[in-house]
């Protein structure tokens, strides 16, 4: 018993499969595109609405919190957000331009396109990016917790647990998104090479 | 614009009679799963449609086609990726481990579509596009055209492709010998 295509009938047999048949009408496709633009909006205000409530909310706690050590907690806090709703900004920004104009979809060549696309993916999980994003939030929540734990010594014991669980997820982001980052800049490395040697 | 609306509706058109079966493919060949396949298909036609706003007929239609279509695939990708997803090979790996799914080797040539299919999904998209396009019957030069590298490039990965095919699915008889 053999699995072999015959040699010449590999792309016959491959065309020749059966397909479901897809299409949509132009008032589908308009309507559609409607509801998608409308989704991403939704979903872009939701994700900013979050970070400027956290904004919002330890703003308050600098003027409300008597302690300095929570109030500079608090401070950098806003501080780290805001830079996150900034590189987030940067980051929409950088794959609306590149990669989401649909024109351009037809104009870029394939390893043009991917290679845009996995760049923009590797430095966001590495490097400047990765590295000043966690530098900036790290810090405001964990001088808050320390000035929680100054404000209420007797639940020091939750509030290090809490600092404690804060710290982990953000050291396993580290290995998390080297690995990431890896896997982008090999096949980066790859699509360089491809097209170097096809120069 | 309406005028805008309506070229790009019959563009659109034009485009899913002649490549419809090949977007469907294509899809297939991007995600395993019936469902999450049906919604990558629908936004590789909204992508198209959205497209040919900007076609000014520099390529041919079929050119354009599918670099909207595997554009749209290889974002879709990198997307979806997750820590716990296989890692996808190039041609040279996949020729290394061990076949797939070996005890399934049958000789009925649904079967062994169903294994080229599983093939082409552990594929990275640079070399999935590249047997893709070779599949849906194009030479080098329109496959170069396409992904933007030389022909002479594209001809040694067609080789190494048919190469990988003809072995993978010669091994998969042998073991049922």
């Amino acid at each position: 018993m053999t699995t072999e295509f015959p040699s010449g009938d590999v792309r016959d047999a491959w065309q020749s499969q059966p397909v479901e048949p897809f299409r949509m009408s132009p008032d589908e496709i308009h309507k559609k595109i409607g509801q998608l633009d409308k989704k991403i909006r939704r979903r872009n205000f939701i994700g900013f609405a979050i970070c400027f409530l956290e904004i919002a909310c330890f703003s308050c706690f600098y003027f409300i919190f008597p302690i300095l050590i929570q109030r500079i907690g608090a401070l950098l806090t806003v501080l780290g957000m805001g830079y996150l709703v900034y590189q987030l900004y940067l980051n929409q920004l950088q794959r609306a331009e590149s990669t989401n104009t649909a024109a351009r979809m037809g104009t870029a060549a394939l390893a043009e396109f991917y290679r845009a696309e996995l760049q923009r993916q590797r430095d966001f999980h590495c490097g400047i990016w990765f590295w000043s994003r966690l530098i900036m939030i790290l810090p405001g929540p964990l001088v808050f917790i320390v000035g929680l734990e100054t404000v209420y010594p007797s639940l020091a014991i939750y509030i290090r647990a809490e600092g404690a669980a804060f710290l982990f997820f953000a050291a396993l982001a580290i290995p998390l998104n080297r690995r990431l980052a890896r896997e982008y800049q090999k096949q980066f490395d790859e699509l360089e090479t491809m097209v170097k040697e096809s120069s | 614009m309406p005028n805008d609306k309506s070229s790009q509706d019959a563009l659109y058109k034009e485009a899913t009679t002649a490549y419809g079966g090949a977007l469907d493919r294509l899809a297939r060949s991007y995600e395993a799963d019936s469902e999450k396949r049906r919604d990558l298909l629908q936004e590789i036609h909204l992508a198209l449609w959205r497209s040919f706003v900007g076609f000014d007929s520099r390529c041919s239609l079929r050119t354009w086609v599918y670099r909207v279509a595997h554009n749209v695939a290889a974002s879709y990708v990198i997307r979806h990726r997750r820590m716990n997803s296989p890692i996808l090979l190039s041609l040279d790996e996949l020729n290394n481990i061990p076949d797939l799914n070996d005890a399934e080797a049958a000789a009925d040539r649904h079967k062994a579509m169903q294994r080229l299919l599983a093939l082409i999904q552990r594929l990275r998209p640079t070399d999935r596009q590249i047997i893709l396009l070779y599949l849906e019957g194009m030479d080098a030069a329109s496959v170069g055209e396409i992904m933007g590298i030389s022909p002479g490039n594209v001809a040694t990965k067609i080789h190494r492709i048919k190469s990988v095919i003809a072995d993978r699915f010669w091994k998969g008889g042998r073991h049922d010998n």
